[in-house]
């Protein structure tokens, strides 16, 4: 039950939403247990049916994704990447001390089909493989939205991070 | 400049261990002198890092699980207070599938019987429809999509196949499934509704691919009422109708049900062809 709580957690933003989403989908996987078929992928089929829902559910309230400006993060790693090649140092200059929360809203501020590939992948530490079973599509079509997914969150998390102040000035 | 363009393509796997041995060296090699894929590859590294430490997993609250486990005990109980006599009575549901088994094999003998063998080719559409009916009945087929209306199934079949699916909403309908398969190349969309009597299985492929008849094909009689009328009844079952109807010029659906024929085809009258 415990990837399913952390994903609906991931996608809806908080816990009220995401106890409805969990309760809607066991009822639903409940309702329908006689027809799902012993020896296929269970966890991935209750997945599906979570994800499903929280699509009809949120449909109206799609984001679009609005324009992302990556150069300035890569201009500013470049400066940065010059000064230091530790990684934990690297990470704080980039991203500050964004408390967990904050990360967590970043994550929910991602469109949902970013979303979930991020979620499997880097959070569940699900293989490819695996995230294609679950997402219902091709191993290809999962390495490309990680790969936009990670870029996504990571202008957010930079945004977010020079919000509160914490840019280290080192131009 | 190309070469940049090819480690692009590479950063995903090699962020998460996946590069190929052969691979491996080439993107090492351009990264060790090229630092803007160097810093693509490492902004990745990092994002993923990060987002992994500051995102922890979380138990599922003992209290939410309880009142899911609650929620789920009530229906059960309810359920079993209205059941039919068919839920009820496995005995009722075997005799039900025995019954199917053997009309399909009925029907099966009277295609290879010697006189008519040669002109079937194709698997006829009506007897797919039944053999599937009764694969649902038994759980054999299993929808991968479900929702509480049809709507909840659009997106599901929009992507996936270049037909119209007919999604009629069914009056007191407790859920719908959906399924995809593939015949041979064509594509077959599979709907069932569950409804308090039992349920309604839909069949749906391109009728052009149909009239054409190498896959799937259809009795000329079938062929003809559907063209003229945009429906086709067939009343030659007792224990199950199956009707038939054309759905925006591109689509034929055949639903199978345990109810009456004219039951069933006012269920989807709306569907006709327009």
């Amino acid at each position: 039950m415990d990837i399913l709580y952390n994903y609906a957690l991931r996608l809806t933003g908080n816990p009220e939403d995401a106890n409805d989403l969990l309760q809607e989908t066991y009822l639903k996987a409940y309702r329908f247990w006689d027809k799902f078929e012993k020896g296929t992928n269970c966890r991935a089929w209750l997945f599906r049916i979570m994800r499903n829902s929280y699509i009809n559910r949120y449909r109206k309230a799609v984001k679009t994704p609005e324009h992302v400006d990556y150069d300035e993060i890569k201009e500013f790693y470049n400066t940065i990447r010059e000064q230091s090649t530790d990684a934990n140092d690297l990470s704080e200059r980039l991203f500050g001390q964004l408390l967990d929360d904050q990360v967590a809203t970043a994550i929910t501020d991602i469109p949902e089909e970013f979303r979930t590939v991020v979620i499997l992948c880097d959070i569940e530490g699900f293989t490819y493989e695996e995230a294609a079973e679950f997402v219902d599509c091709p191993i290809g079509t999962i390495r490309s939205r990680l790969h936009r997914g990670r870029k996504l969150l990571r202008d957010k998390l930079f945004k977010y991070a020079h919000e509160r102040g914490y840019e280290v000035k080192d131009k | 400049m190309n070469e940049c363009k090819k480690i692009q393509q590479f950063i995903t796997d090699a962020v998460d261990n996946r590069l190929k041995e052969a691979d491996k060296e080439f993107f090492q090699s351009h990264i060790s002198k090229c630092h803007s894929c160097r810093n693509d590859y490492e902004l990745d590294v990092l994002t993923k890092d990060f987002v992994k430490t500051k995102i922890s997993r979380q138990t599922t609250p003992h209290e939410i699980a309880s009142r899911i486990k609650q929620d789920i005990d009530k229906h059960v109980a309810q359920e079993q207070r209205t059941r039919g006599v068919f839920a009820q009575y496995p005995l009722a549901r075997a005799a039900v599938i025995a019954m199917l088994v053997f009309g399909i094999a009925f029907v099966l003998y009277f295609l290879n019987s010697p006189d008519i063998q040669n002109t079937v080719q194709a698997a006829d559409m009506m007897d797919k429809s039944i053999e599937n009916y009764g694969l649902f009945l038994a759980g054999t087929i299993q929808p991968q999509q479900i929702g509480q209306n049809v709507d909840e199934l659009r997106d599901y079949f929009q992507e996936r196949v270049e037909f119209p699916v007919a999604l009629k909403p069914v009056k007191d309908c407790e859920w719908v499934g959906g399924v995809l398969s593939d015949y041979d190349g064509l594509s077959l969309a599979h709907l069932v509704y569950k409804l308090p009597g039992g349920i309604v299985y839909v069949y749906q492929t391109n009728w052009n691919a149909v009239l054409e008849g190498d896959k799937i094909s259809l009795s000329n009689g079938a062929v003809t009422s559907l063209n003229q009328t945009g429906w086709y009844v067939n009343g030659t079952h007792d224990e199950y109708s199956v009707v038939m109807w054309l759905y925006n010029d591109e689509t034929v659906c055949t639903a199978v049900s345990s109810m009456e024929k004219d039951q069933l085809r006012q269920m989807f009258a709306e569907d006709t062809q327009e």
